[in-house]
């Protein structure tokens, strides 16, 4: 083996500006920078921008959950909701038992949803494409009658969730829940990161491209696609089980096929192939509904409209508006928020390198 | 170290009704380079996929060595010491070659593919090491970093034949290496098959270059719906009067026929 020579100018700096100089860094650079400003101003923009901070966090793992499983293993599912309910119901059905202080209901929310996911990956194993998407619709009402049939039995007006606490400090409002939610999401995205930069990543990429391929190059897809599902599961239970803590209960009405869809419509807006498309999505599809809520009104009434349509139907234009965007986002720029930062990037590049070859000449 | 034959014996494969295959006997020598030629839907890519375990034989027997490769799954034939080639360049177009090629002996074990390192960086955990190794040995080290989708579609195939070669596979099965490589760069593949031949491989060989196959191949096997029509040398199979009906010969035909 021969021994790495450190070169002049090695350091962590000229690594970072090499990382910048390579092809996406700059893309990935301005994404990131972006979230982590909107993340500051989230903790310091006032208590309303704080709770719809806290929001982001959690639909971000969420996010990153499915995009484990459709970005990253290139599989299909509309489970998402189911996934967030089983967190948020391990967590509800915790709240009163010894098993209560955090962080046990959500570690057994992950685990649960990681062997759920592990069931729910098993048709993936004959069926493909459309036939795995009817399976997952068929967890998700499975799932969603479940919990409904436990919360009217027990609980009809949901499952009390405790008020966040880690034995003595209380997490449950404000700024210090805030910062527990972002600390879980960067926990999981640098998990995430890590697996994907190994032998994982690189059999997931492989079944993302073609099972075929993948199996005669050697890789278990049976297996790496359970992992993928169980992976997926888990991540996304986690995010359940945090936003019962935000809206302190469990109510199965949360997680219906409305936001399997939007936790889909999110992963696809920032761009299916990334991780940071995945949190920069979630962040818009969150965000969206209080912009709208709070502006729409001024601008319609502005152009001599009366918005009290919208005011009346809120969810349902929303809902609307969402599907609107996520199939302009499919038909026109399937890459989503990454794939026009990418292409910006590309045609920044070609300028600058038309300008310096015209300057050389 | 290679005394290892494929022997498939009286192979009969149906898909829907349809029989694909129709009693297939052949056997590869240890060493030797076995080539399979046809016309499009002979058969020849279901042999493969045969060999591979992607398709289950209705009848027959199919052996490497000691080894009965029926019932096998397709990932397990690198085990065997098995492997192939694709026929198509369009995926993993975003990999490095690096990477694609560490492919080939990635672990299905959640362990060894955690520790599995795939980047340059770091060479000395998992496979990078015998990837950019065999990446040399095809003499392909210059394109390690690259993205395949930037490279020559002679070049993608050499790292594809790299990936089937890394996991020291003994059986190689190429599905048309030279299917979309220009005429300058074909040279280069046969370069790289002279190399892998060299070192004792054995090689099955499938492509729609005549003239590529003769001159690649020790033996030839022509097929014509799904079946054998001959086996043998490379100029006694080409001077086959029922091979040149089927497969080179039909426009010949046509002239004699005006004459």
């Amino acid at each position: 083996m021969t021994a790495r020579t450190p070169k002049a100018g090695e350091g962590p700096l000229a690594g970072a500006v090499r990382a910048l100089a390579r092809p996406g860094g700059p893309t990935r650079a301005l994404l990131g920078g972006a979230l982590l400003a909107g993340a500051v101003y989230a903790a310091f923009g006032g208590p309303f921008i704080n709770l719809i901070g806290q929001s982001c966090a959690v639909f971000a793992i969420a996010a990153l959950g499915q995009s484990i499983l459709m970005g990253s293993a290139g599989q299909v599912a509309f489970s998402g909701g189911a996934f967030m309910a089983i967190g948020a119901f391990t967590t509800g059905m915790l709240s009163g038992t010894p098993l209560e202080p955090f962080p046990i209901p959500l570690v057994a929310g992950a685990l649960i949803g990681w062997a759920v996911g592990l069931v729910s990956g098993l048709p993936g194993l004959r069926f493909r494409g459309l036939y795995l998407l009817l399976a997952s619709l068929a967890l998700q009402f499975i799932v969603l009658s479940l919990a409904h049939t436990y919360q009217s039995a027990h609980h009809p007006a949901g499952v009390l969730v405790p008020p966040l606490r880690l034995g003595p400090l209380d997490l449950s409002s404000g700024r210090a829940l805030y910062f527990t939610l972002l600390a879980v999401l960067a926990v999981v995205y640098a998990a995430a990161w890590a697996v994907e930069r190994t032998g994982v990543g690189l059999a997931w990429r492989a079944l993302r491209e073609s099972e075929v391929a993948a199996a005669v190059s050697g890789v278990d897809v049976t297996r790496w696609k359970l992992y993928a599902f169980a992976a997926s599961g888990a991540v996304t239970a986690m995010a359940g089980s945090l936003f019962a803590y935000l809206v302190g209960r469990a109510d199965y009405q949360s997680y219906e096929l409305a936001l399997s869809i939007s936790l889909i419509t999110m992963i696809f807006i920032g761009g299916i192939r990334s991780r940071l498309g995945a949190l920069a999505g979630a962040v818009v599809i969150t965000t969206l509904p209080y912009l709208l809520q709070n502006n729409l009104s001024v601008w319609l009434g502005g152009l001599g409209l009366d918005a009290g349509w919208y005011a009346a139907n809120q969810s349902q234009v929303n809902a609307g508006l969402f599907s609107l965007l996520f199939l302009l986002v499919v038909l026109f720029e399937p890459h989503g928020v990454e794939g026009i930062l990418l292409k910006a990037e590309r045609a920044v590049r070609a300028r600058s390198r038309h300008r310096t070859a015209g300057g050389a000449s | 170290m290679n005394d290892r034959a494929l022997v498939c014996d009286g192979v009969d494969v149906h898909l829907g009704g349809v029989q694909i295959l129709r009693d297939v006997t052949f056997d590869v020598r240890p060493g030797e380079s076995f080539g399979i030629v046809g016309p499009n839907g002979a058969g020849k890519t279901t042999i493969l996929n045969v060999i591979t375990g992607i398709v289950r034989p209705t009848a027959g027997t199919l052996r490497y060595g000691d080894t009965d490769l029926l019932g096998t799954a397709p990932h397990r034939m690198r085990g065997h010491g098995i492997g192939r080639s694709l026929q198509s360049t369009q995926y993993f177009k975003d990999l490095t070659a690096l990477q694609l090629v560490a492919l080939g002996r990635l672990p299905n074990s959640v362990a060894g593919a955690l520790s599995f390192g795939a980047h340059r960086r770091r060479r000395r955990t998992g496979g990078s090491q015998p990837a950019a190794e065999a990446l040399e040995l095809l003499g392909l080290a210059d394109h390690a970093e690259r993205p395949l989708g930037e490279l020559s579609s002679a070049v993608q195939k050499l790292v594809d034949i790299a990936r089937a070669v890394v996991a020291g596979t003994h059986l190689l099965l190429l599905d048309e290496p030279t299917s979309g490589v220009s005429a300058q760069e074909r040279g280069m593949v046969s370069d790289a098959l002279d190399r892998l031949r060299g070192l004792g491989r054995t090689i099955v060989l499938i492509d729609h270059d005549p003239g590529f196959v003769t001159g690649n191949c020790d033996r030839l096997m022509a097929m014509n719906f799904g079946q054998v029509l001959h086996v043998g040398e490379p100029d006694e199979v080409m001077n086959n009067e029922t091979v040149k009906r089927s497969y080179l010969g039909e426009k010949e035909e046509r002239h004699d026929g005006n004459a």
